[in-house]
């Protein structure tokens, strides 16, 4: 029997293609080693990691709400499963949540791993040793990635852990060394600096999260300062591996030595590409490893598609979700039904970070002659209710009104981000936010004051606007 | 995880028999709290415990170790072990506290506790030495599945070498019932401590302070269908205790491992394990081998 559609990968992106498909009405088969759907994402990736958060995140605000009253600090011996009880729940309900869409729109589930034959044919080798062949019009690769260690970093899982093995640790560490300057790393170091670990986040950029406004990652790093964490930027690690009685040892490239109890190494990932069978559809990956796509994301061999992390940046799930779906209707010969160019940003730090569309930098880079809203969670009564008046919203706004980028640093910045997003996609203007009622208090009313603040920009700005548009808001101070 | 079992409330034949008496009075033994459970020796408790302290620096860690010549020598020993991976050779106590970690000391002292008093039975020493030393063979291959899952590797470490550890104390147990009811049935005492075994880890995990979620492993880690909250950790050890299985059958026959078995085994399917990962782990059984020889 022929299929359709064969995807290999049920994360985010290959779940999607293959539902797309099947929703097509293509006969799908979706190829993953696990039992469940979700991949990495769901077991050891955005998920798991986000319920660590949530406590460290419930301890925070207890402080903050407390008023100091609450001396909050976690036992010195706490195992880290305690930090996490409610994990196998979440996870059992997302994988749950996949499995019944997938069973709702009957794709045929595969469990294996998958290697490519011919671009027509896939061995799924099973558990147990045994394999079997599929055959397919199309396929989908939609292999993810892993962690990599970079040369020097002995990664042995008990002292030095990277992101799939961290959550598995033991105990809260008294101290962690994180390498990396990306969303993991980034993540991981200001949740566990809120759970009163001693955090040393270091990493050769000038600043983490490089590719975010830079308001935001000063933001992030301010807080991440405040909350006991210490940040090493332009720092070359040199070795890092266990040394000494509890503990391990990083070592810089100008002769500094960090001692922690544990280390992450949250440099970067590799793509699942190397062990597929590229080599025999004659697809060469790129010099970082990835798969090489079109804008369809189809690969050079002609029926075969990638997406997701395996395609390389953004390497974000709801990106790779949308790549998939985009994947699945062109090997479908479908026409893809909307625009793609807003993915929206969402880093689970604490404080949390979000961005959709142009940043003022992007788009002064870009020539697009801009001005910025800004809106201050102070002024926000929402969020002093909330015991969380830090954090900002920015509205990035064309020089004829369009709204044509927001970030946001602050409590749940990725859920308020969809107001902004939405007014992205549809050209809003800011003075469309500013004549928008929201509801009191929320931190929706940040987008109402960032929006006057960008109108009153744009009227002071030297360049020629059409002022007109303008003209029946008040400057900002007076209404808020 | 060596031990067979069965159904412990099931009545044994022949009910009214001696054997069945022996069965009957060891679980009452059991169940009411009167077995003796062993305890490690003070020396090594010390030093498990000290290792967990964040205040013990490896001056004092060392110092406590050198107060028992036999754990001294026991710790050298494993330090210049393929367990630890040692790269050049360890020759003082100090050197083996800094180089293997605390992390490592303590596993190593509770081996040697272990294996000191915890497994030991008199007038079944060779049936306990068997079975320590599957034990610890089961401790590192668990450590070894661990890694390659991300899992624990503590976890894996202390659960693989403690399942079968209620076995001696039955037996100790039953040697006494046997001489009071004047029942010299070694099979049958055998056959009955296999049985409890896993009952009687649950009791020891928890006499020692050990995690809950781990005396729960200990207790179910014979079942085929175990509790959701702690099935990969049994599984591990049901697969883990395979792969001993194995590289111990092929040393005792100067052959070579035949790993079929382990490539087949039930567990692979709940731990979502792949011939690679398998090939992967079966690599390390020449490690596991000579840390054997360094201990046992």
């Amino acid at each position: 029997m022929i299929f359709d559609l064969l995807v290999i990968g049920a994360g985010p992106g290959g779940q999607k293609a293959a539902i797309q498909g099947a929703k097509s009405g293509a006969r799908v088969a979706l190829v993953d080693p696990a039992a469940r759907g979700g991949g990495a994402c769901v077991r050891q990736g955005t998920i798991p990691s986000k319920t660590l958060r949530e406590t460290a995140l419930v301890l925070a605000r207890a402080r903050e709400k407390s008023g100091g009253i609450a001396a909050l600090s976690l036992p010195q011996d706490l195992q880290l499963q305690s930090c996490m009880l409610r994990k196998r729940e979440v996870i059992d309900a997302h994988e749950g949540f996949i499995d019944a869409q997938l069973d709702r729109n009957g794709v045929e589930r595969v469990q294996g791993k998958a290697r490519l034959i011919s671009p027509r044919t896939v061995e799924v080798v099973r558990i147990g040793r045994t394999s079997l062949r599929l055959e397919a019009r199309r396929i989908v690769i939609a292999t993810g990635s892993r962690p990599s260690a970079p040369k020097g970093i002995e990664l042995d899982h008990e002292f030095t852990f990277d992101s799939d093995s961290i959550l598995n640790m033991g105990y809260l560490p008294r101290s962690l060394v994180v390498i990396g300057g990306g969303v993991i790393a980034s993540e991981y170091a200001s949740v566990f600096a809120q759970l009163g670990v001693e955090v040393t986040l270091v990493h050769g950029y000038p600043g983490p999260l490089g590719f975010l406004d830079p308001e935001l990652v000063e933001h992030f790093v301010e807080q991440f300062e405040v909350a006991g964490g210490r940040h090493l930027p332009n720092s070359r690690i040199e070795a890092c591996g266990r040394a000494g009685l509890r503990g391990a040892i990083t070592r810089l490239s100008d002769g500094r030595e960090l001692v922690s109890e544990r280390v992450l190494v949250a440099s970067g990932r590799v793509a699942n590409a190397d062990r597929i069978g590229l080599d025999t559809l004659g697809i060469e990956l790129s010099a970082r490893g990835h798969i090489p796509v079109d804008d369809d994301f189809e690969t050079p061999c002609p029926g075969v598609y990638a997406v997701g992390d395996a395609v390389g940046p953004p390497a974000l799930a709801s990106a790779s979700m949308e790549q998939g779906r985009r994947a699945a209707c062109h090997a479908l010969g479908l026409v893809f039904p909307h625009e793609t160019d807003h993915i929206p940003v969402g880093v689970f730090t604490i404080p949390e970070l979000a961005s959709v569309g142009e940043t003022e930098v992007s788009a002064r880079r870009a020539g697009v002659g801009c001005v910025v809203g800004r809106a201050h969670f102070a002024e926000v009564a929402r969020s002093h209710i909330a015991a969380s008046p830090t954090g900002f919203l920015k509205l990035v706004v064309a020089r004829d009104g369009r709204v044509i980028g927001v970030q946001i640093a602050g409590e749940n910045a990725a859920e308020l981000l969809s107001v902004g997003q939405l007014a992205v996609r549809y050209r809003a203007q800011a003075c469309d936010l500013v004549d928008s009622v929201f509801n009191f208090p929320t931190l929706a009313e940040a987008y109402r004051i960032a929006g006057l603040s960008a109108v009153a920009a744009l009227e002071s700005s030297d360049e020629a606007v059409d002022a007109t548009r303008f003209e029946r808001h008040a400057p900002p101070h007076a209404a808020v | 995880m060596f031990l067979a079992t069965s159904d412990p409330d099931r009545k044994p034949q022949g009910a009214d028999s001696l054997e069945a008496r022996l069965a009957q009075e060891l679980v009452s033994e059991l169940r009411e709290g009167r077995l003796d459970l062993p305890v490690l020796p003070l020396a090594a408790q010390e030093v498990v415990r000290a290792a967990g302290d964040p205040r013990v620096d490896a001056d004092q860690l060392a110092e406590l170790i050198q107060e028992d010549p036999s754990l001294s020598a026991h710790l050298l020993r494993l330090a210049n072990s393929s367990w630890f991976r040692a790269r050049a050779e360890i020759g003082s106590l100090g050197q083996a506290v800094v180089r293997m970690g605390s992390a490592r000391v303590r596993e190593a002292a509770l081996v040697i506790g272990c294996q000191a008093t915890v497994f030991s039975a008199p007038g079944f020493e060779s049936e306990v030495r068997r079975i320590f030393r599957r034990s610890f063979a089961c401790a590192l291959f668990s450590q070894e599945i661990a890694r390659q899952r991300r899992d624990n590797v503590d976890d894996a470490f202390t659960t693989g070498l403690l399942m079968d550890v209620g076995f001696p104390s039955l037996l100790s147990a039953g040697r006494h019932i046997g001489q009071r009811l004047k029942c010299r049935n070694r099979p049958a005492l055998i056959r009955s401590a296999e049985t409890l075994h896993p009952e009687a880890a649950e009791a020891i995990f928890k006499a020692w302070g050990l995690p809950e979620r781990l005396a729960r492993v200990a207790a179910h880690h014979h079942d085929v269908e175990p509790p959701e909250d702690v099935s990969s950790l049994v599984h591990q050890i049901s697969l883990a205790s395979c792969l001993t299985e194995i590289v111990l059958a092929r040393q005792a026959h100067g052959q070579r491992p035949d790993w079929s078995p382990a490539f087949e085994h039930a567990s692979l399917l709940p731990l979502e394990l792949y011939p690679d990962d398998v090939e992967e782990i079966t690599k390390q059984a020449a490690r596991v081998l000579d840390s054997l020889g360094g201990v046992v």
